[in-house]
């Protein structure tokens, strides 16, 4: 059971949260300009690491608020929290 | 009674003696004991069969380690099956019985397969029973039959089980000395400390090794540190709690045998509870369990751990034999020959491998009276087949390692055996770190650590007392200092140290013949498992210690390998011609005992299985008889049935109401959302099909919400309150995905946008009011709102008061008939449904629940989201392109053009008329062109709704069927599970008032 | 307001109040709640609900500005609720706060009949609520002057630490939950 630090409310029970999938998908500014192939790699294609993986989560349960988790896949090991619109912190390998 | 009962010593209570029943025999033991040791003093020695040769099997270990003492207890709905004897503590009244043997262990019709045991290597049932393929079913039937262990109970638990979440800074889990100086140590420093133990008492070895701590006895010494611990305030004790699981960030589960060991329970007490701790930082002090010899029928009954034997001695005075040898290859077993002469059981022989081992140990046994010690040697055969009655001894040549000269036969009952001690590293495995072999000490010993644990004592490889005692101090400091408390200065205990001669590591005895041909020697007793086995499975090319894992069922059993796993790994390297250590260990997995179902439920059962939601109105709806139906976590009417009524009658009398007269119902559970601010036209723009910036304010429209790949989502009716506020609904089911959904858009992808999203669906109590005379009834609650057709038009809302109350009304209408939705606070929910029906008796009338809804919304074609569509639908598949808007993004709306989204041939929303009319078709039912056609039948689409329309007089359903829009009038064919075809035409989703004349009065 | 009778959404579950050993749980039905969102750092937007409900908004996380009504309790970092004695109250409040502050980016919304509060108190009240919550209810850590949003038994609630010597705490639970959790309640409570 994870314990994920919230960037509000501090660490909670994993049971608290909602997954919300890779973080740093950005809606195309306008959708009519993609090809089908295109659009489809903004829809549906995701990256799947073995390693650090930045995603995120909501606090559904506690202050609705969406976040960034940067997460070891392997381990779930959290490396990292921030809030939407912050860079993501250096946490070494997770250009990878 | 007790034969076996030594006449003084141990830690039973003998002024509570305690009686129970084994197999319908009454036996007496005393409180303090286990049913283990409870029936060694009965004198009972073999109580159970094995798994696969059902071979005679008796106790071998004293705790969680024990593969064979596996016993059924208690009766009908209370009955538990596999319990070890080992861990269960005696109660009064306690009955067990053997399991896995016909009509008992002594007498046992199953072991007629231990005669055919040579034709039942491992993977027999793999390769006998592979052909023909289609007869595994009956094989396996049979074969599980003749297997298997305990019997499931076939009644309800009448027990209940308890979970509780708790956090603390350190979580110590074992109770011998490493646990409880580390207990110490960081509960002295004020932290939240957690001590766990399986056993009924805490103490470890302590409890049947004599020791010494400072100036006090080893019991003197766990009876003031017990005390102590208990006086801390942040510091709690479980004793009889297992931690069976250590999961991802520190977090553990531990379950508390609550009642278990009392007679009847305890009233108002559960039975177990399920302690779920997140921990700061973990202390494992799990100890060690004694590692057994492999040897020819080392499985026969009076074959027992030597620390087994001890812990019978010495803490529950239990003689589990009376004519002994040891036999061992190290140090520790020489006490046990001590303890067991002490007690009055001869020890005849210690036959020990290595040669001349010197240690103050062994001196003080050969200077015993009567004790041989047959150095360099080993004991390689049992005799005896229900009892151990003596054993071969022969001389042991390491460097060939084979046997040396003659053979010699000890006579003996009784024959305790040390391999050495496998480090408990379970907990530290399932944490994620891996156990590693130490070449020197011969044992997996825990490795680099992946979380906040630390390992002290035995299972760190740290043996003697005082080594244990100063690990567990420094483990317990160190945890409560990552946890930022102060813990002072190190302590170091003052206890004797005494040196050992080395151990000499023996994987397997050497056979007199070869090892195929030998009598068996066990690995893992639970699963009749032998080294045998697990040479012909490397034969066969299992190399991995995984795949022979699968191959033999090594350590597959409840005691997950406890005991033969680590010997099992170091013959199966022995036979790819390995070290020891290199196959590894097997995966480690929760949980470390079986634990319960009823633990693993807790309270989560019954009406506390998932949340029940009611609306205010509820209980006027249990009065008045209504049958409820689950929508979601609701609980809705599902129709109102009269005296006399099924639930057909009731549906077709509510429906003509609502179309004739006047019908209620509770459409609370609608969701709803204040969604406000500045920007709230543009964000709805964003999120419905169509245009909402447009929409004048005290009007209302329908929407509908695709996901960002076009297919429906949502829908529902929302109005304009203010230019800068809107009251949106959703479904019922979909509300809090909905608000979750629109908050992420919001949050994450378009922060500049100035409006917020507050969920009202527990506010607003929403009375449906429906048919022609709707409007009548209202206008008897109403006073203070124009309800004029032409000033109060379809699709727009008032604010004013009903029955008194502040109410926002909704000219709006799901039925197709005139209607409004009165919302009130729901504080007076209640009681306005109560006006409103007051003022409608005169109009006749009829609440109406959603089946008769249902029916409303089917005859005029309306969707319900979920039934009619499924996430594989577009608003162009529903022929709603209407609703559609070219003008703007929104959300979803690229994927309509996506070349599948456009393509000829999808499934598109038709409404069906069969043939018979009042043939109702089962929802979900296939629709095909031609029920005869060769198999597979080509599907065409399917039944989403399927109703009799009594308005209609006319079975009525809505499919989705491919290329339906251009197919009306054409006939389609619904084959029914019973054989039945019923033919259908495809016609118009909209059967009733298709103009819209009905709801415009 | 009206002729029309006021109902709690506890009113009809049987066994409350509840007096056991060491445990009391109550209904406080009828409060004003008042869902408050708005900009921490807008000033009039602060002041004006200073001015109308007479409390200052918390802005630290998962804080009560009191235990009693009125006081507001940080929901998020832009959400407090608003606790008011009574629902009159909220109403009031809420139609102040729409007219005190036209044009202003903010929404209020009356919830007085959206949700209601059990109070557990004695001192097995921590114990009990643990059975369903996993955050770290110790006294130490769960003290007055705290709250936070949670899940307790599967039903989403805010807990609010009282100032009582027991360690008593409040659970604000949604309307159409509170009968399923009062029922949880009791039953944990055995």
């Amino acid at each position: 059971m994870l314990h994920i630090e919230c960037p509000w409310c501090g660490q909670r029970d994993q049971t608290e949260f909602s997954y919300g999938g890779e973080a740093h998908i950005v809606r195309p500014t306008d959708p009519d300009a993609l090809s089908d192939a295109q659009w489809a790699d903004y829809l549906f294609m995701r990256t799947n690491p073995r390693g650090r993986h930045r995603e995120q989560w909501c606090h559904t349960s506690g202050c609705r608020r969406w976040f960034n988790v940067v997460r070891d896949t392997v381990s779930y090991e959290i490396l990292a929290v921030y809030r939407v619109g912050e860079t993501p912190p250096d946490t070494d390998a997770a250009a990878d | 009674m007790q034969s076996r009962r030594l006449p003084n010593g141990g830690r039973i209570e003998r002024d509570r003696p305690l009686r129970f029943t084994f197999n319908g025999r009454r036996c007496e033991g005393y409180a303090g004991d286990t049913l283990a040791s409870a029936l060694l003093a009965n004198g009972v020695g073999v109580l159970a069969r094995s798994f696969k040769y059902h071979r005679p099997r008796g106790i071998v270990g004293s705790g969680a380690e024990e593969p064979n003492a596996l016993l059924q207890l208690g009766r009908d709905g209370y009955t538990l099956p596999n319990q070890r004897a080992t861990q269960v503590d005696l109660y009064d009244g306690l009955v067990a019985a053997s399991v896995n043997c016909w009509p008992g262990p002594q007498f046992d019709v199953g072991a007629v397969t231990s005669a055919f045991a040579k034709l039942l290597p491992a993977g027999f049932y793999y390769k006998t029973f592979m052909w023909p393929q289609r007869f595994w079913g009956t094989y396996e039937r049979y074969i599980r039959r003749a297997a298997g262990l305990g019997h499931c109970p076939r009644e309800p638990d009448p027990d209940i089980y308890e979970k509780i979440n708790v956090h603390c800074d350190v979580l110590v889990i074992g109770a011998g000395p490493a646990g409880i100086a580390a207990a110490l140590a960081a509960g002295k420093s004020g932290a939240r400390v957690i001590l766990v133990d399986e056993q009924s008492e805490f103490g470890g070895s302590l409890l049947y090794r004599e020791a010494e701590i400072g100036a006090r006895s080893g019991a003197e010494w766990l009876r003031e540190s017990v005390a102590a611990l208990a006086e801390m305030a942040e510091v709690t004790l479980l004793p009889r709690t297992t931690a069976f699981g250590y999961y991802s960030h520190n977090w553990l589960a531990l379950v508390e045998r609550v009642t278990d060991h009392l007679s009847g329970g305890a009233a108002g007490q559960p039975r177990q509870r399920l302690w779920r701790v997140r921990a700061r930082q973990v202390v494992l002090a799990t100890g060690a369990i004694e590692r057994p010899l492999v040897f020819c029928n080392n499985d026969r009954p009076g074959v027992m751990l030597a620390s087994a034997v001890s812990t019978y001695v010495k803490r529950y005075a239990v003689r589990p034999g009376t004519r002994a040898v040891v036999f061992t290859n190290n140090d520790t077993a020489y006490q046990t020959a001590l303890d067991l002469q002490q007690a009055g059981v001869a020890v005849v022989a210690v036959v020990d491998p290595r040669d001349n081992p010197r240690s103050p140990l062994v001196s003080a046994v050969r200077r015993q009276q009567g004790i041989e010690v047959i150095d360099g040697a080993v004991v390689h055969d049992v005799f005896g087949r229900m009892h151990v009655s003596g054993v071969k001894v022969a001389g042991f040549d390491a460097r060939a390692a084979t046997l040396s000269g003659a053979s010699r036969r000890i006579d003996c009952d009784l024959l305790a055996v040390s391999g050495g001690w496998n480090p408990t590293v379970h907990l530290h495995a399932q944490s994620g770190a891996r156990a590693l072999f130490d070449e020197q000490r011969g044992c997996f010993l825990p490795g680099q650590s992946v979380q906040a644990e630390r390992s002290a004592g035995g299972c760190n490889g740290e043996f003697g007392l005082k080594s244990s005692l100063d690990a567990g101090a420094a483990a317990g400091a160190d945890a409560a200092r990552a946890t930022g408390f102060k813990p002072g200065r190190k302590q170091t205990y003052k206890a004797p140290v005494a040196a050992q001669a080395e151990a000499r590591l023996l994987w397997r005895v050497p056979a007199q013949t070869r090892v195929s041909r030998a009598p068996k020697q066990f690995v893992d007793l639970q699963n009749d498992t032998s080294a045998a086995d697990l040479e012909l499975a490397v034969r066969e090319g299992f190399h991995s210690i995984e795949h022979v894992k699968r191959y033999t069922a090594l350590g597959f059993g409840t005691d997950q390998g406890k005991l033969g796993n680590v010997n099992g790994m170091a013959i199966v390297a022995a036979a790819r011609g390995d070290n020891p250590g290199r196959p590894g260990t097997t995966t480690f997995r929760p949980a470390y005992t079986p634990v319960t179902f009823g633990a693993i439920a807790g309270r989560e059962l019954g009406e506390f299985f998932a949340p029940v939601r009611k609306t205010a109105m509820h209980p006027w709806h249990e009065a008045r008889g209504a049958r409820f139906e689950d929508v979601g976590q609701w609980k809705r009417p599902w129709f109102y049935p009269q005296a006399g009524e099924d639930m057909h009658q009731a549906v077709n009398r509510e429906c003509l109401a609502a179309r004739n007269g006047v019908a209620i119902m509770d459409a609370s559970t609608l969701g709803k959302i204040d969604v406000r601010g500045p920007d709230a036209a543009a964000f709805l723009d964003r999120i419905y099909t169509n245009s909402w910036s447009a929409l004048a304010v005290g009007r209302c429209r329908y929407g509908l919400m695709l996901g960002e790949d076009g297919m429906v989502m949502d829908d529902g009716v929302s109005a304009r309150l203010a230019e800068d506020r809107f009251h949106m609904t959703t479904t019922t089911g979909g509300a809090a995905h909905v608000l979750g959904w629109m908050e992420r858009w919001l949050q994450t992808e378009w922060p500049q946008l100035r409006l917020h999203l507050t969920s009202v669906t527990d506010q607003w109590a929403t009375i449906g009011v429906v048919g022609p005379k709707s409007r009548d009834v209202l206008r008897k609650v109403c006073s203070d709102i124009d309800l004029d057709a032409a000033r109060f038009p379809f699709m727009s809302f008032r604010e004013g008061s009903v029955a008194g109350v502040r109410a926002r009304v909704f000219r709006i209408s799901f039925s197709g008939e005139l209607g409004f939705e009165i919302n009130v606070a729901a504080n007076y929910g209640q009681g306005v449904w109560e006006a409103v029906m007051a003022a409608g008796v005169e109009f006749g009338i009829t609440p109406y629940g959603t089946e008769t809804m249902h029916v409303l919304r089917a005859e005029k074609g309306f969707i319900i989201v979920g039934q009619d569509t499924d996430g594989s639908v577009t608003p162009v598949d529903l022929g709603m392109d209407w609703i559609v808007s070219k003008r703007k993004d929104f959300l979803g709306r690229r994927s309509l053009a996506r070349a599948d989204c456009v393509r000829e041939g999808r499934k598109q929303f038709v409404g069906l008329l069969t043939d018979p009319p009042d043939k109702v078709l089962p929802e979900g039912t296939q629709l095909v062109d031609d029920a005869n056609a060769a198999t597979p039948v080509p599907m065409i689409g399917h039944v989403t709704s399927s109703y009799y329309s009594a308005c209609l007089q006319h079975s009525i359903a809505l499919a989705l069927v491919k290329g339906g829009a251009k197919r009306m009038g054409e006939t389609v064919q619904a084959p029914l599970a019973d054989g039945h075809v019923v033919s259908a035409t495809i016609v118009d989703p909209v059967f009733y008032d298709r103009e819209g004349a009905r709801h415009n009065v | 307001m009206s002729e029309i009778e006021l109902r709690t959404p506890l009113v009809a579950v049987p066994g409350l109040p509840y007096r056991g050993r060491d445990i009391e749980i109550v209904e406080v039905a009828s409060q004003g709640h008042v869902n408050l969102r708005g900009a921490a750092r807008n000033a009039v937007f602060k002041d004006a609900v200073q001015a109308t409900a007479g409390v200052s908004l918390p802005l630290a996380a998962n804080t009560a500005s009191g235990t009693q009504p009125p006081c507001a309790l940080w929901l998020g970092p832009d959400e407090w609720l608003l606790r008011l004695p009574g629902e009159a109250q909220a109403a009031t409040c809420v139609d102040a706060l729409d007219a005190a502050l036209a044009g202003e980016f903010f929404a209020a919304s009356d919830i007085s009949s959206a949700q209601t509060v059990l109070r557990l108190s004695g001192a097995h009240a921590r114990r009990v609520l643990s059975k369903g919550c996993t955050l770290d209810l110790h006294p130490g850590v769960f003290g007055a002057g705290r709250c936070a949003q949670t899940n307790m038994a599967q039903a989403t609630v805010i807990l609010l630490p009282l100032a009582d010597a027991a360690g008593g705490i409040e659970v604000v639970v949604r309307r159409s939950f509170a009968d399923y959790l009062a029922r949880w309640l009791l039953d944990a409570s055995r």
